[in-house]
């Protein structure tokens, strides 16, 4: 038994040589770090924010290529949209004052807003209307009316068109549209998106915000009033997004130092050391991971949000055990300089190991086909590593200064220490006595859990990714349900071939597709070329409402096309490219669940499949897509990330212990917590967003870590003493406190997510926290049970 | 002391106003010789009556794959307005017998009748707009009716330099009409013949957009140059169109009648 204990204790003792050099030569490390932190500084400046799609996804994947030749075949997919009402006037949209205030805001929509393509309304959408021998395209308020009974006739006709319901006007003419294409996409590079090219990458110059800002602007003139606006659209969600991630960087930190300041002092007392010593590591390893980050060319997206308090949490609670050892030593009467020493000896490994598995926890995403998430693994993880270096080196370093001869200390003068310490006995002993319920309650907890799993779906929104409260969510809300939906479907219809469009089987072919999407209650609003084929067939047969149907005649198809476009006719555009080899069809549908739009997007495929549409290649695409195919990778690389990170650090703990039965033993109260999160997830019908599905693969790699210092400190205390209970006592005494703060730590820390507006990042930090939680009811109460009762280390024996 | 601080802001003041003088003028200059060249252009091109050309376009996308267009355009020259034309469309076949008859009038809106064979009527088409593209073609509309009218831009000489082997002036024309595609473009005129050697289109974005070249120029009656190959190429969308002339024939003894609305549908 001595034997196989030796390699841990010379590691250990490595690690307390180490401890002495570091004292030795704690200024030669101070400089190692200025220029560690220089040359980190210098890679951090090359960082830059990309909060674009573009971020999300492998630039080489094929859904990704799909959307960017759909983008450059019909534009961006972007747009504003404003909504917009006046109840107190007796014909809304349509009264005569109202209707001049639109035409002179879409104008100054159009003129004045940055990035715009085209702003579309009433007072100008393209208009084909037959007046005896003419046939004209114009905008349909060119000619504006000088009477309300003028206006009021147009509305008769532009409620007859059915192109225009829906999407500018609602059925009951009481909501209307204005809506502003962009020119440029969230997926486009950062070059694209500044407004002056040389003003820099700060949000007051790149797109959405710069339009975003230019809209509200021209919105809130005193000119425009006593007309209601919703607005809403990419825009607005995206630069309230980035704001968010702009604002919430900062703030989000701040709050974390904040709850953990607090916590140091709690359990620290005035030990000066023991508050600045944590916030400094935390800090550092912060500045290094953003200087790694800017080496390895990674950009600051969505996911850096969460990363420092992350790694606040993580960094203190590694620094805990490290600084609690050293007080203990330091109380027992310890030199400094051995203090220190005995401190690296008896915690470096087991925080080694902490580290490692807390990492691997994060390597293990690293496979992922999102390549924002990807980055997020392995950004994560170095900072987690970062972490453990400092702990091990500067940590000390801080401990380093003082007087060297020994202060004994009253270690448990602490109230809170005290409390500790009898609820620890007080644990010790409810173990013992109710060892057998604690396992069969953890049996049924892993059952029910996977029950729980089961049900479990991996779906997110972006409406719902903003809290109930918020602007945006309230105004999209209302728009979604006054008129209709934003998330656009795309299914591009590649002929192959210069005109191919033009064959009446593939146009017949986008009608039926059309038509059957129609039917559907999640698509508001369709749109396609056979929309204006219908609305031109119907203007040329004197606007009879028979003759809103798509021509038989191939002939007669591409006359009225090249009518169209000799008469000036822009819209088609955006549904046809100019060759006739490819066209559109667009769904727009609400904003909901990725998974009920995969629901659609399967059925859609299903009645293609069914009825033959193959007359053309259809590739599906648009927004509405990617979330679809985000959804997807998550469901696969989830699977595939937790098997990774549980077999990773299955092997760490047999590596460490050089035992199957330890390691594998180790792994149930470190996986219960995990398990029992999602099950009750799973019950509690809760979707796996793209941040709570990293939930698992966090929270094993962390709460992994109790587990490793309490199963140490136990196979040590049991090859001294031999005997199992005592062993677990005695580790639940000494190791038990640290176990406790480092839970609480990370516990309040995680607690911080709840301020971010974002409801997806506030969920994502109520659960996590709820998970560490649990992971220290499970290492407090399970481990010791177990190993008690499975005897891991081996026979007992009587120390001589 | 006060005598030569006098002088020296007389100087100063003098030469200013010279200089500025010299800048207004070399201005005034670069428009009145810009203005001059179109003109001269346009009045070498004066008096061939009547005409009929025949063409192919290719049109030539991304991958390199292309596909053919066939029409022929009859035009009437008109002294106190604009040109008047029928263009009649051969190829693709589903648009064979569409013929498009316009009155152009400078830089006010042209009148337009278009006969579509298919419904066998006559349509007077009302638009503005002439920025969309000709057919699938990288050619707009604007491309084919506009540069045939002085009124229709406003003209500054930048510099003379060598093209295609030959001495050219290089002015900047920006369009006076609404609704055109174009915020300018550079035109290259040989001095020796005024022949259009090339044409870069900015969009109104201001964007580098197209390169228009004008090759293989014949002369017809001994006075008239018109160029047998004209290559489009969109810089933006990496795609070409090549426009081929089969024949030119001039003075016809075509009419007004052969530009009327019946003429429109007996133009095959």
């Amino acid at each position: 038994m001595q034997k196989n204990n030796d390699y841990l204790k010379k590691i250990g003792m490595g690690f307390g040589r180490l401890g002495e050099w570091i004292f030795d030569h704690r200024w030669t490390v101070v400089i190692f770090y200025v220029f560690l932190i220089a040359i980190s500084l210098y890679f951090a400046g090359k960082l830059h924010k990309d909060n674009s799609f573009d971020s999300y996804f492998d630039k080489n994947d094929p859904t990704f290529t799909y959307y960017k030749n759909y983008q450059k075949d019909f534009g961006s997919d972007e747009l504003s949209y404003i909504l917009y009402n006046a109840p107190d006037k007796p014909y809304g949209p349509f009264d005569i004052d109202v209707m001049k205030k639109i035409a002179h805001l879409t104008e100054a929509l159009e003129n004045e807003v940055p990035f715009v393509s085209e702003v579309t309304s009433l007072a100008n959408v393209e208009f084909i209307e037959a007046k005896g021998d003419t046939i004209e395209i114009h905008e349909l308020l060119l000619d504006f009316p000088k009477t309300q009974a003028e206006l009021l006739k147009t509305r008769d006709i532009v409620m007859k068109k059915p192109i225009y319901i829906g999407g500018l006007i609602s059925k009951d003419a009481t909501n209307a549209a204005i809506v502003i294409e962009m020119t440029r996409s969230s997926a486009d590079p950062a070059e694209r998106l500044r407004l002056d090219p040389k003003g820099g990458d700060g949000m007051d110059n790149l797109y959405p915000q710069v339009s975003d800002m230019k809209i509200r602007e021209i919105l809130a003139r005193p000119e425009y009033q006593g007309i209601k606006y919703y607005y809403t659209g990419d825009v607005p969600m995206n630069t309230t997004y980035n704001k968010v991630l702009g604002s919430e960087t900062g703030s989000l930190t701040l709050w974390t130092f904040l709850v953990v300041g607090i916590i140091l002092i709690l359990f620290f007392g005035k030990w000066f050391v023991g508050f600045i010593g944590p916030l400094m590591l935390v800090l550092l390893s912060l500045v290094f991971t953003v200087g790694f980050m800017g080496l390895m060319g990674y950009p600051m997206d969505v996911m850096f949000l969460m990363t420092p308090t992350m790694l606040t949490a993580i960094g203190v609670a590694q620094s805990i055990h490290i600084l609690a050892e050293f007080k203990h030593n330091r109380a027992i009467g310890l030199e400094r300089r051995e203090a220190i020493k005995q401190t690296l000896v008896s915690v470096a490994v087991p925080s080694l190991v902490c580290a490692t598995t807390t990492a691997a926890g994060f390597f293990s995403m690293a496979g992922s086909p999102l390549e924002a998430l990807s980055e997020f693994a392995i950004f994560g993880g170095a900072g987690v590593l970062f972490a453990f270096g400092i702990s091990i080196t500067l940590l000390i370093v801080f401990l380093s200064f003082g007087k060297n001869a020994p202060a004994p200390e009253k270690e448990h003068s602490h109230p809170i220490s005290d409390m500790l310490q009898r609820f620890l006995h007080w644990l010790v002993s409810f173990n013992l006595k109710h060892s057998r319920i604690i396992i069969i309650a953890a049996a049924a907890m892993y059952l029910l859990s996977f029950a729980g799993i089961s049900q479990l779906r991996v779906a997110f929104n972006f409406l719902e990714e903003f809290k109930e409260h918020t602007e945006i969510r309230k105004t999209l809300t209302y728009v979604q349900n006054a008129m209709g939906g934003l998330v656009n479907l795309a299914y591009v219809f590649d002929t192959g071939q210069t005109d191919g469009i033009k064959n009446s089987e593939v146009l017949k072919q986008v009608e039926k597709l059309q038509a059957y999407a129609d039917k559907n209650k999640l698509v508001k609003k369709t749109y396609s070329i056979v929309d204006t084929l219908k609305d031109m067939n119907q203007s040329f047969h004197g606007g009879d409402p028979a003759y809103y149907k798509l021509p038989e005649d191939r002939n007669l198809i591409a006359q009225y096309l090249l009518m169209y476009e000799m008469s000036g006719g822009k819209e088609l555009e955006d549904y046809v490219t100019k060759d006739y080899s490819r066209t559109v069809l667009e769904l727009r549908t609400i904003f909901t669940d990725s998974d009920i739009l995969a629901g659609l997007v399967k059925d859609m495929q299903d009645y293609m499949d069914k009825n033959q549409i193959k007359a053309a290649k259809v590739e599906l695409t648009g927004i509405g897509y990617l979330w679809v195919k985000m959804a997807d990778y998550i469901a696969s690389s989830q699977t595939k990330g937790y098997f990774i990170a549980i077999l990773m650090i299955i092997c760490f703990l047999i590596a460490v212990f050089r035992s199957v039965k330890v390691g594998l033993l180790a792994m149930i109260p470190n996986l219960l917590p995990v398990f029992m999160t999602l099950g009750a997830m799973g019950w509690m019908g809760m979707n796996l967003d793209y941040f709570r599905v990293m939930i698992a693969t966090v929270a094993i790699g962390i709460s992994v870590d109790d587990t490793v210092h309490l199963v140490t400190r136990m196979r040590m205390e049991f090859l001294r003493c031999g005997n199992y209970r005592e062993a677990a006592d005695n580790s639940i005494k000494s190791v038990g406190n640290a176990v406790i703060i480092f839970s609480v730590v990370l516990f309040c820390s995680f607690l911080v997510y709840l301020s971010s507006q974002l409801a997806v990042l506030a969920s994502f930090g109520v659960i996590l926290a709820i998970t560490v939680f649990t992971a220290m009811i499970a290492d407090l109460f399970l481990t010791p049970v177990i190993i008690y009762t499975f005897k891991p280390f081996g026979k007992e024996f009587q120390v001589e | 002391m006060k005598v030569s601080k006098l002088f020296f802001v007389t100087l100063i003041s003098a030469l200013s106003f010279m200089a500025i003088c010299a800048a207004e003028s070399k201005l005034l200059f670069a428009e009145d010789k810009g203005l001059t060249i179109a003109r001269e252009a346009d009045r070498r091109d004066e008096g061939f009556g009547d005409s009929e050309e025949v063409f192919t376009m290719t049109l030539v996308n991304e991958h390199g794959s292309s596909v053919k267009r066939r029409m022929r355009v009859r035009t009437l020259e008109r002294h106190n307005d604009g040109d008047w034309s029928l263009s009649i469309f051969d190829e693709p076949a589903d648009v064979k017998g569409m013929a498009l008859l316009t009155y152009s009038h400078g830089i006010d809106p042209d009148d337009q009748w278009l006969y579509m064979p298919a419904l066998k009527r006559v349509k007077r088409i009302a638009s503005n707009n002439k920025s969309g593209a000709f057919m699938g073609s990288e050619f707009s509309f604007e491309d084919f009716s506009s540069t045939n009218d002085i009124r229709k831009y406003t003209y500054k000489y930048l510099r003379n330099e060598q093209f295609a082997g030959m001495d050219c002036f290089v002015s900047e024309w920006v369009p006076a009409y609404e609704h055109s595609g174009y915020k300018r473009m550079i035109v290259w005129h040989d001095t020796l013949e005024y022949r259009v050697l090339k044409i870069d289109y900015y969009n109104r974005g201001d964007k580098f957009y197209k390169t228009l070249l004008l090759k293989e120029y014949k002369q017809f009656l001994g006075k008239y140059w018109r160029s047998m190959r004209m290559e489009m190429q969109n810089h933006l969308e990496n795609r070409s169109t090549i426009l081929t002339y089969d024949k030119y024939r001039f003075r016809l003894g075509l009419t007004e009648r052969d530009f009327d609305q019946n003429a429109l549908k007996r133009s095959n």
